[in-house]
């Protein structure tokens, strides 16, 4: 367990706990974990299913609230936050890529990526439409802007997911099994697009049971039964419990 | 031990709770609304009940003023198949209590002991000894005098003066109630109080009943009570043709069977409208679990079985909104009935349970839930395995069609406005479904607000039909009456009528006699002409008679029709029908001139009174004066003052309406309930959704906004429905009304309810969103995302 924050640290995870209730059953999905991520840094988590790695960025994006313990991403303290402030906070610090893309079905692909930018009510809507059409482009998809997702294949809902997920210009990016839902050459591009946004400058974060697909992160965080086992990291990084 | 498909369908219920609720609320909606059936039956059984324990007459003869000694009396009784006779005596009279003054009917019983027609009970105080009265409960519940035991009476005597008397209970008859209700207040007094008062012995009604009615029993008897009076009397100069009470009727029965005609309408409407959306409503909850079907199909079920599942949840269901339902309807049928009943009827009756429908209840209750479900149940385990177990993903049903395409130009709106606007037709049948049941129910409160302005629109013309302010009633015709009243200051016009009674194809309508050149009878001729002076100075037998006595009588202009009159049989022309509604449209009016060549009279019975000024307090002023003047000759004719009775019939209406309007309440409910149902369901169904727009910075304000918006666009959209369809249903309601009273009726839609309709259907649509939205932001991201 760490006892200080590294100098660049972007999210820090002490301790955390996560218990899940159904009825009369207790599942501690999260068993005492400590994470640290440097700003810039591109991170896999891996595990199998059930080890609590989407748990993990759960904490991380506010989405779930940990039993126990403290989660810090820069200089927001989650545990202080309540729901709406989280919700306004990840609309304008964090982008999410979900496994299922998770698209609005009755939204265009230009209107699904914008849609951040409409909640955070940042510039007038012509600011928005070009940076959502900036991003768009970004992602080698502004030639379907006006497609709803039922006109779009897996990988290109995957693609308008990240132009979403980078509307509000976020600190950091945290995928899902991002492609856990695309063909093997399809995982590979979205991958490498994670890839390059992080050679931009953003931290990255994501999800998957994939261990090749791992490897295209920097570093890698092994999750196994609610804990983190193993960082594969570079001795400067701070993991572990 | 269940099987573990049983408990499939058990489980049902708590899995999709809100739903289930909602389902359960609708069948209850819709079982309580067929309870409204219940209230003709329940009337009838209290009335029937009524009857025999007043020993209400079969038979009144009016044979004008006659004396018959007890032993007559006796013989009369003793006739066969008569069971049970008595004469009775009236008069009508001014009266006075407090402040009010007005003409009140005075009914005279020869013994409260021995009563065997007609028995007045006595229902607070004691039966009232000489120089005492009773009063009837209808006056005070209808409003025309509150005098109950214990206070006085003031009787004003023709001769001037006048004299009080004290009031030894309250008590009635279902046949002097009934006029009570409808005319003037009822008052009884013992013979000798009447004889004290009118010094006179003399009868004026004798009523019987007879053992029995079969055949041509209740006529030959009648012919057997006529002849044996006739010959203890002497000569006799009927005032009506013989009063027959058909089987089955009271007083008050047809008023109360033209209400429940719009019971059984607006019943009818609201267990339609419930059926329609517990059909949708089992529709969508099967369609939700295609995948589930799939399933269940992909490791063995068989078609058959997956339907008995679904099946076995729909009955469960349906037994629970029956069980609901039977409470509420048989609640509110009986406490319906006890508010109405004092206006239609003169009782109140008691609370009942119908068994036949309780039985339908559960019929329509379980194997309606059960029925609706069967279509989408069959359709869904069609579905091929691999496409049922396909359900995933980005929805598959917006954006190829026209509507999609429409809504996604919206782009004007706010974001989150144009989400939930296109929201609605990701799942057009249930968009369509909650429309339409709002539609329906905006459209029948907009149906009845139009039966209400056209029926108290035509009520007031047809009260205004006859154009005086003042009726004087002269019994048997006074010469010189005319002339006496047309000289009281204030009176403006006088116009004599001749009223009498009549038979023609088995009805019994009034007869009236009228001015050819009549200025005072507001004519509404819907075929044919008025009849001439020529005609009138010829005493030609020609005849306009009401559209609802022609109707029931299948009277057509030109025909010839053989009609009977207190003083024999007639021949009669029918030249023209006229629409106005006196005397419930039964009348046959005639040349004054005729009638009086008929009946062997000459001189007007009835006079209709103008007065300079339609100032109520000016009308009264004149009314005493009319009294006044009469008086002071010793005429003894009744005066009834237009306006006072305009008021108590128009309070009447508007009751009536009042409870007809709540009887749309189940059908609204019904409407909101489906809204809720559908906004609840759609809110549960995005719950996903709404953790991934939480997930990327929609705040609780946006999430509402979308849910609110969806919600608005569907009551919307209901409202555009309502309109065609409260249009059809008014029109609907108004025909039906017109059938029942054999009237016809001109459409007075409420135009000025349009725009407040809307304005309410969207604050409920409001209302109904706020609470699954604000379940849906209160859910934390993490579980709505596992939301399933």
């Amino acid at each position: 367990m760490l006892d200080t924050v590294p100098p660049n640290g972007l999210i820090e995870v002490q301790d955390v706990e996560k218990v899940y209730r159904t009825g009369r059953l207790e599942y501690p999905a999260l068993r005492g974990v400590d994470l640290s991520v440097e700003a810039g840094d591109f991170l896999s988590i891996v595990g199998p299913s059930g080890s609590g790695k989407s748990t993990i960025l759960n904490v991380i994006t506010g989405i779930d609230r940990p039993t126990a313990g403290t989660v810090r991403v820069g200089e927001a303290l989650l545990n202080d936050m309540d729901e709406e402030e989280l919700a306004v906070w990840r609309g304008e610090h964090v982008g999410i890529v979900f496994q299922f893309f998770q698209l609005l079905p009755t939204l265009t692909a230009l209107e699904n990526a914008m849609l951040p930018l409409d909640f955070a009510r940042l510039g007038s809507v012509t600011d928005r439409i070009e940076r959502a059409r900036h991003n768009l482009a970004l992602v080698g998809l502004v030639d379907k802007a006006d497609h709803l997702p039922l006109e779009l294949s897996g990988g290109e809902q995957q693609r308008v997911a990240i132009a979403r997920a980078l509307a509000c210009d976020p600190t950091l990016l945290v995928a899902d099994e991002p492609t856990g839902n695309l063909d093997t050459d399809t995982a590979q591009h979205i991958l490498e697009l994670l890839a390059k946004l992080n050679a931009d400058g953003m931290t990255v974060l994501y999800v998957t049971h994939d261990r090749e697909l791992a490897g295209y992160a920097n570093s890698t965080v092994h999750v196994k039964d609610g804990r983190v086992v193993d960082g594969g990291l570079a001795p400067d990084h701070g993991i572990g419990s | 031990m269940r099987s573990a498909l049983q408990r499939r369908s058990w489980k049902e219920l708590s899995r999709r709770r809100a739903r289930s609720v909602f389902t359960v609320l609708t069948i209850a909606a819709a079982v309580t609304a067929l309870w409204m059936f219940a209230i003709p039956q329940l009337t009838n059984r209290a009335m029937d009940e009524q009857v025999e324990e007043h020993r209400l007459d079969h038979v009144l003869l009016t044979p004008g003023q006659f004396s018959l000694t007890d032993e007559q009396v006796e013989e009369l009784r003793a006739l066969p198949n008569v069971d049970g006779l008595d004469v009775r005596s009236g008069f009508g009279n001014p009266i006075a209590f407090g402040n009010n003054r007005q003409d009140a009917q005075f009914v005279a019983i020869r013994d409260f002991e021995d009563q065997q027609v007609n028995v007045v009970t006595i229902q607070d105080g004691a039966a009232p000894g000489f120089g005492e009265l009773l009063v009837d409960p209808q006056n005070s519940r209808s409003g025309r005098l509150a005098a109950t035991t214990g206070d006085m009476l003031t009787l004003i005597s023709p001769r001037g003066g006048s004299g009080d008397f004290k009031i030894s209970g309250v008590g009635g008859s279902l046949r002097f109630s009934d006029n009570a209700r409808e005319g003037a207040p009822v008052v009884y007094l013992t013979q000798e109080t009447f004889e004290d008062l009118t010094k006179s012995a003399n009868f004026a009604w004798l009523n019987f009943r007879v053992a029995d009615r079969t055949g041509d029993r209740l006529a030959e008897t009648l012919s057997a009570v006529r002849t044996t009076f006739e010959g203890m009397v002497g000569e006799v100069e009927y005032q009506t043709v013989p009063q027959i009470r058909p089987e089955g009727d009271w007083p008050g029965r047809e008023s109360m069977e033209n209400v429940t005609t719009v019971f059984y309408v607006l019943a009818s409407l609201a267990a339609l409208s419930a059926l329609f959306m517990v059909f949708t409503t089992m529709n969508a909850v099967v369609r939700e679990q295609t995948d589930e079907i799939g399933v269940m199909k992909a490791i063995g079920g068989r078609r058959r079985q997956i339907a008995w599942s679904y099946m076995r949840t729909a009955a469960i269901i349906g037994f629970a909104g029956t069980a609901a339902g039977l409470v509420v309807g048989v609640t509110l049928s009986n406490l319906l009935l006890q508010a109405i009943s004092p206006s239609l009827m003169t009782i109140t009756p008691g609370w009942g349970i119908s068994w036949p429908l309780a039985a339908l209840s559960v019929v329509v209750g379980v194997g309606g839930s059960m029925l609706a479900s069967l279509p989408a149940v069959f359709r869904a385990a069609r579905v091929p395995v691999h496409e049922a177990l396909s359900d995933r993903g980005v929805s598959a049903s917006f954006g190829q069609g026209w509507l999609d395409r429409t809504l996604q130009r919206s782009t004007r709106l706010p974001r989150m406005a144009q989400m939930g606007l296109r929201n609605t037709a990701r799942r057009k049948a249930s968009s369509l479904a909650a429309g339409l049941q709002v539609g329906i129910a905006v459209g029948i409160a907009l149906g009845l607000l139009m039966l209400g302005t056209t029926v108290l629109h035509a009520a007031d013309e047809w009260r205004n039909a006859i154009g005086g302010d003042i009726e004087v009633n002269d019994g048997r015709g006074t010469p010189g009456l005319k002339q006496r009243i047309e000289s009281v200051p204030g009176v403006a016009e006088v116009e004599g009528v001749y009223w009498s009674t009549a038979g023609v194809a088995e009805q019994r309508p009034s007869m009236l006699g009228l001015e050819a050149t009549t200025t005072l009878f507001g004519r509404d001729l819907v075929e044919g002409r008025w009849f001439t002076q020529q005609e009138a100075e010829d005493l030609a037998r020609v005849a306009v008679v009401g559209l609802p006595l022609a109707e029931l009588a299948g009277l057509a202009v030109g025909d010839v029709v053989p009609v009977e009159t207190p003083n024999g049989p007639e021949t009669l022309e029918i030249i023209g029908i006229d629409r106005n509604m006196t005397d419930d449209g039964k009348v046959i009016y005639v040349p004054i001139e005729t009638h009086y060549d008929m009946d062997l009279r000459s001189v007007p019975n009835w006079y209709w009174v103008r007065t300079s000024d339609a100032d109520e307090a000016f009308i009264d002023e004149v009314a005493a004066g009319i009294a006044t003047s009469l008086s002071s000759r010793s005429y003894e004719p009744y005066l009834e003052i237009n306006y006072i009775d305009a008021n108590a019939a128009r309070a009447e209406e508007r009751l009536i309406l009042g409870i007809v309007s709540i009887l749309g309440i189940p059908i609204v409910l019904i409407g909101l309930v489906g809204l809720a149902s559908t906004m609840t369901m759609a809110v549960l169904d995005r719950t996903r959704e709404i953790g991934i727009l939480r997930s990327i910075g929609a705040g609780a304000k946006d999430v509402r906004r979308m849910i609110r918006a969806e919600g608005l666009a569907l009551a919307a959209f209901g409202w555009a429905l309502a309109l065609p369809l409260g249009f059809l249903s008014g029109w609907a309601m108004v025909w039906v009304i017109g059938r029942a009273f054999n009237a016809s009726f001109g459409l007075v839609p409420p135009y000025w309810a349009v725009l407040p309709a809307l304005a309410v259907t969207l604050a409920l649509a409001v209302a109904i969103v706020h609470r699954p939205a604000r379940r849906a932001i209160n859910l934390s991201p993490g579980t709505a995302l596992r939301y399933e």
